[in-house]
């Protein structure tokens, strides 16, 4: 009988230390890119042998894990706790918790760049903040000081138009091509599109549409600049792209700058010591990648994904995370680094100004996708800039606008009174 | 129970699987074609809206467009692979081990995972750095674009369809081609005939029943292209190589309008079934024909 009590008792108590270990069990999805994934391997070891929760770090390539998330989400399998993500998210918003009571309480957004918890720069949901920003980047203008001198030509450019007036003088003094960008990625002509447009992307009556001559004016900048791209350069990749600048064949580069900055000061590189990351151009903004975390409504046990998110998203790893990662920080502090910023003179203060201004587009994923493809055919030369506009604006008006980006529109300035 | 009943009854378990697994999913892809679904919008199915998905599906331009370039594919893909697979039946048909291994060979296209194909293909085509215009460039020719230029990579994605869909049509005629009875074709070499004639007389029409066969299958392969698409241009540049099964995934998958997409996929199994019934009926008119002869 007594035999029977103690083995009971003992697995009664197994059944509750698993019991505990399961509540305070995190499964956290992040991309797998050899930095965000790796930090948080490193910030699960520590947090777990401090005590806090165990916490699994599930990694996948950005199309898988932007697939993942969102199956997870509308299949109602509820495998993450917590996930990383963005903007591009928004067809999935209302199944994500409000985080503004946690917020509030450890008074978490204390130190982090300014106006970056508001919408249009992170993601709101019916006025409360679901997503904690935990790494930033803008899309950047890097030049070659080099080339730029040789043809007589500034480092600064206001618009796009000024970047067009200048290429040809680029090419002919230097025999290089004027531009470098990963044209074979489709979605990212929108950098040129959102930074070279000024005007709001929804209508006073909640719909998508553009300013239909000022669209089309940047349609035509855009198919102007493909033309100074390196020979067969419509379909380079990232690395294809980031090689060409450099190895001293483009002049320019219009890239995610946390793709290749590291790469750049890297010993043999030609353009090592003669580059330079210079303002974005145009009146519009430069495009923003605010990696967030994100709380699923389903997550019961919030305390232990909310310790998760102060431990990867806080401001305590932050500066390692750039340094050993190449992740942009979220706060102030990080900037404020003096050794630090004298080592990244070259490229620092640009960023920091794109941060500033850096937006998302309140676009969904079908908005977005259709707007980019579009532009991709007008930089080909298939249809004109401005039938391509007027097509957009066309297939935009049967589009619903997510309530959250309306929201995140109103709140950035990007929809029409 | 008569045996004909034992033999029915046990027909029963294999009938209700695939009533489960193959019917069941067909009938509710088509309920949910029927009404207004955004999986991003609601877990729950919206109202009834009738043929409405159907009707704003056919009068979408990039729809339209895909399906264009699907058929363009398609019957590119399916004369190509049919054209060579032929050829190369016809050159490696026979039992020694040289044939047995070149057959062999000339197989692994086709057990390649196409996702696999696609990237290899990527890589291989680079414009700028890939290993096929280097070995252009060396030799003084041309680098083309081929996956950055809207026509040409329409073209590019029709021939790595048909280079990895090839050895399907080899392998099957040269099956075909093993079964013609050995006395015709001597018979015809003793009356003087040569090659070509022995082709055009003897084997074409005794092997086209085949050949149409082959074609069918190809051409209703073809039309569902996906996988090569995703992994070599993601549809692009632009909308230039969006193909019918490309839009159906992103539009179920990617913004999750999940009843647009299934009123899609039922257009493609239409477009399908339609294609392999002009298939069969083709056939079955030569095989008469052959028949009267």
């Amino acid at each position: 009988m007594s035999k029977t009590i103690t083995i009971s008792a003992s697995v009664l108590s197994g059944m509750m230390l698993s019991g505990a270990a399961l509540a305070q069990s995190v499964e956290f999805s992040v991309m797998e890119s050899g930095t965000y994934d790796v930090a948080a391997r490193q910030i699960a070891d520590e947090l777990s042998a401090a005590g806090g929760p165990h916490v699994i770090v599930s990694a996948f390539p950005w199309e898988v894990l932007r697939q993942t998330n969102t199956t997870d989400l509308i299949s109602g399998t509820n495998r993450f706790d917590v996930m990383s993500g963005g903007y591009y998210l928004a067809d999935v918003y209302p199944y994500f918790q409000g985080l503004d009571d946690l917020i509030a309480r450890d008074d978490f957004a204390d130190g982090m760049i300014p106006n970056l918890m508001s919408p249009g720069r992170s993601e709101f949901r019916d006025g409360e903040q679901i997503g904690i920003p935990y790494g930033i980047d803008s899309y950047g203008l890097i030049v070659n000081t080099d080339l730029l001198a040789a043809a007589g030509i500034g480092t600064e450019f206001a618009d796009w138009a000024a970047v067009i007036a200048a290429c040809p003088q680029i090419e002919e003094a230097t025999g290089v091509a004027c531009l470098s960008h990963p044209t074979g990625s489709p979605e990212q002509i929108g950098a040129f599109f959102f930074s070279g447009y000024s005007g709001t992307y929804i209508d006073a009556g909640g719909n998508y549409a553009l300013d239909a001559d000022a669209a089309t004016a940047v349609a035509g900048e855009i198919a102007a600049l493909w033309s100074f791209l390196p020979e067969n350069g419509t379909a380079m990749s990232f690395d294809e792209a980031h090689a060409a600048f450099a190895n001293g064949e483009a002049a320019l580069l219009v890239t995610w700058p946390s793709f290749t900055i590291d790469t750049l000061d890297t010993d043999g590189v030609a353009a090592k010591g003669h580059w330079q990351l210079v303002n974005f151009p145009g009146d519009g903004f430069p495009w923003l990648s605010l990696w967030q975390l994100f709380v699923p409504a389903a997550v019961e046990d919030r305390e232990a994904a909310w310790t998760w998110i102060k431990a990867f998203a806080g401001p305590e790893h932050a500066t390692r995370n750039l340094i050993e990662h190449n992740f942009g920080s979220v706060w102030v502090s990080t900037y404020e680094d003096e050794a630090l910023a004298a080592e990244r003179a070259h490229f620092w203060p640009a960023q920091i100004e794109g941060f500033s201004r850096a937006k998302n587009p309140p676009l969904s994923g079908e908005a977005q996708d259709f707007l980019t493809n579009t532009l991709q055919e007008i930089a080909n030369g298939r249809i004109s800039a401005a039938d391509g506009i007027a097509m957009v604006n066309e297939t935009w008006g049967t589009l619903p606008v997510p309530p959250a980006l309306l929201e995140a529109a109103n709140g950035s300035g990007l929809a029409a009174d | 129970m008569s045996d004909r009943q034992i033999l029915l009854l046990c027909l029963v378990p294999a009938l209700l699987l695939l009533a489960l697994t193959q019917f069941y999913p067909l009938a509710q892809s088509f309920y949910v074609s029927l009404h207004d679904w955004t999986l991003a919008r609601s877990p729950v199915m919206g109202e009834f809206v009738g043929a409405q998905n159907y009707s704003r599906v056919l009068h979408d331009r990039q729809f339209t467009g895909a399906l264009w370039f699907t058929l363009g594919l398609a019957a590119g893909s399916s004369i190509l692979s049919v054209l060579l697979g032929f050829g190369l039946a016809l050159l490696t048909v026979g039992e020694n081990w040289k044939l047995r291994l070149s057959r062999t060979l000339l197989l692994l296209p086709m057990i390649i995972a196409p996702v696999a194909v696609g990237t290899v293909w990527r890589m291989m085509l680079a414009a700028r750095i890939g290993p096929v215009n280097e070995a252009l460039g060396a030799l003084g020719l041309g680098t083309p674009n081929w996956l950055g230029s809207p026509g040409l990579a329409q073209v590019t994605l029709t021939v790595i369809d048909a280079w990895q869909w090839t050895p399907f049509s080899m392998i099957v005629m040269a099956a075909a081609l093993a079964s013609i009875p050995p006395d015709i074709l001597a018979a015809a070499r003793m009356d003087g005939a040569g090659r070509g004639l022995i082709l055009r007389r003897i084997i074409v029409p005794i092997t086209l029943p085949i050949i149409l066969l082959v074609a069918m299958f190809r051409m209703v392969d073809a039309l569902m292209t996906l996988d090569i698409v995703f992994t070599t241009t993601g549809g692009g540049p632009g909308f230039a190589t969006h193909t019918l099964g490309y839009w159906i995934y992103v539009q179920g998958l990617r913004y999750f309008n999940i009843s647009q997409a299934a009123a899609a996929s039922w257009l493609l199994l239409a477009l399908c079934m339609a294609t392999a019934a002009a298939f069969l009926l083709w056939r079955r008119r030569i095989m008469s024909w052959q028949v009267r002869q």
